[in-house]
């Protein structure tokens, strides 16, 4: 079985990989100290790992198990993402270095052939 | 008066802007279009037009629409009042409660699509860790700001960004290539461009006068074209502190352009109007140069003008505009 998990949602099943099956409480100390993430972030990232089917909570005390070993759990390409968060348009309020629109293949290249043929 | 007398002056500025950017866009230095953006966002802030004698009177931007489109019995909102002594109609103008409702329910609307884009994103910047890198970290030491700047690593992004006044983050997307040196170097000196003047407030603030003008579709414009001089501008500046030759750009246009492809590519069947912003941006770089100083001053000067006409009337005051006809 093949779980696609993102970057954030891997750092939590790495705690877990790492010490065996642990409370939710010590993956929230354990990220807080690595990464400063918030008590609500971790909690967040433990229930998507659970609706992915990566963790099963055990009770008593919200133990975390991991039901998928390492080697199974793949890393989410960007692509793949349906929260990606688009920068640069006119809503968002942040200053990115791209533009929202992806743009094609043949925009790129003939872009490309534009900075390259260039006559200063 | 007053907000009418502000959006058709604010109105034309934009216009004029437009115009001076589809000529002159690569000729010039972007600090000038920048300069140009901030006369309109004080135009559509400030209610005060000014009153000059020349000793002659030229007619005010406002005579003009009103003699072009006069205020009748017909116009919605317009009241006329007759007096008794004399044969004279004045005929008055307040705007009509349903449209102000109108208004109101348009700047709250604008105002919740910000919020609420903002309030996406912060979700997402949740899960953004410190970047653990070699380039980074020698990159921040030689690039000290008097603000603190954090550069944390963001799951789900697709391109860096930054967020931020007062404790400026950037933000990496997870799909940054840690060895390439000089594409690193370029993404994050420009956003630190972006960081020093203070672009993410420029954003707040068009949106804010977006928010409030939302009926008048040169402030879209305004907004739109606001956000590509911004990044067009940190180009510029991030070019000119490696100095401005074929090969700083060429080699800085080609990242851009394989950050680009790195974000992801869509198939397009579709052909484009006009140019892209990125395509534009390409350009700028290409085209980016010193700019002679007489250049500099005749736009500075271009510039003041500029903000004359649009905070002052000429008008003279002892002019009546209007003769009552005595019996």
């Amino acid at each position: 079985m093949e779980i696609k998990l993102h970057d954030a949602e891997l750092k939590v099943m790495d705690v877990i990989w790492s010490e065996g099956t642990v409370s939710a409480k010590h993956i929230y100390e354990t990220l807080k100290e690595r990464f400063g993430y918030s008590r609500s972030a971790t909690y967040t990232l433990i229930k998507r790992c659970i609706d992915k089917g990566a963790i099963e909570r055990i009770e008593p005390g919200f133990l975390c198990e991991a039901l998928v070993k390492k080697e199974q759990a793949q890393e989410l390409e960007t692509r793949e993402l349906i929260n990606k968060l688009y920068d640069g348009s006119a809503d968002k309020l942040v200053a990115s270095i791209l533009g929202k629109r992806d743009l094609s293949h043949e925009e790129i290249e003939r872009l490309r052939k534009i900075v390259k043929d260039w006559e200063d | 008066m007053t907000v009418f007398s502000i959006q058709l002056r604010a109105t034309l500025l934009i216009l004029l802007i437009v115009v001076l950017r589809s000529l002159f866009l690569y000729k010039l230095p972007k600090k000038v279009f920048l300069g140009l953006w901030a006369l309109a966002l004080l135009r559509l802030f400030i209610p005060y037009t000014g009153n000059l004698s020349l000793g002659f009177s030229i007619p005010s931007i406002e005579q003009i629409w009103l003699a072009l489109f006069p205020i009748t019995n017909r116009t919605p909102g317009a009241q006329t009042i007759e007096t008794k002594n004399v044969s004279a109609v004045f005929t008055t103008y307040s705007v009509p409660t349903f449209l102000i409702w109108i208004w109101f329910a348009g700047c709250l609307a604008l105002a919740v699509w910000f919020i609420i884009s903002h309030l996406r994103g912060k979700r997402i910047f949740r899960f953004a860790y410190p970047a653990e890198s070699e380039t980074v970290t020698r990159w921040m030491n030689a690039n000290r700001i008097r603000r603190k700047v954090r550069v944390l690593v963001c799951p789900e992004l697709s391109s860096a960004l930054t967020y931020g006044v007062f404790r400026p983050v950037i933000l990496l997307p997870t799909t940054m290539d840690w060895n390439d040196t000089d594409n690193l170097s370029y993404v994050l000196s420009h956003e630190l461009e972006h960081i020093r003047h203070f672009d993410v407030l420029w954003k707040w603030i068009s949106a804010i006068a977006l928010s409030l003008s939302w009926y008048n579709p040169m402030v879209w414009a305004m907004h739109i074209l606001l956000g590509r001089d911004l990044e067009l501008h940190c180009d510029e500046c991030v070019l000119k502190k490696q100095g401005i030759t074929k090969k700083s750009k060429t080699e800085y246009a080609l990242a851009l352009l394989s950050l680009a492809e790195e974000k992801g590519t869509t198939f397009s069947m579709l052909s484009h109007f006009g140019k892209s912003a990125t395509e534009e941006r390409i350009l700028s770089i290409m085209h980016s140069r010193y700019a002679p100083a007489m250049l500099i001053g005749l736009a500075l000067l271009g510039i003041a003008l500029l903000t004359l006409l649009s905070f002052l009337s000429f008008v003279m005051v002892d002019v009546v505009a209007f003769t009552l006809p005595l019996r």
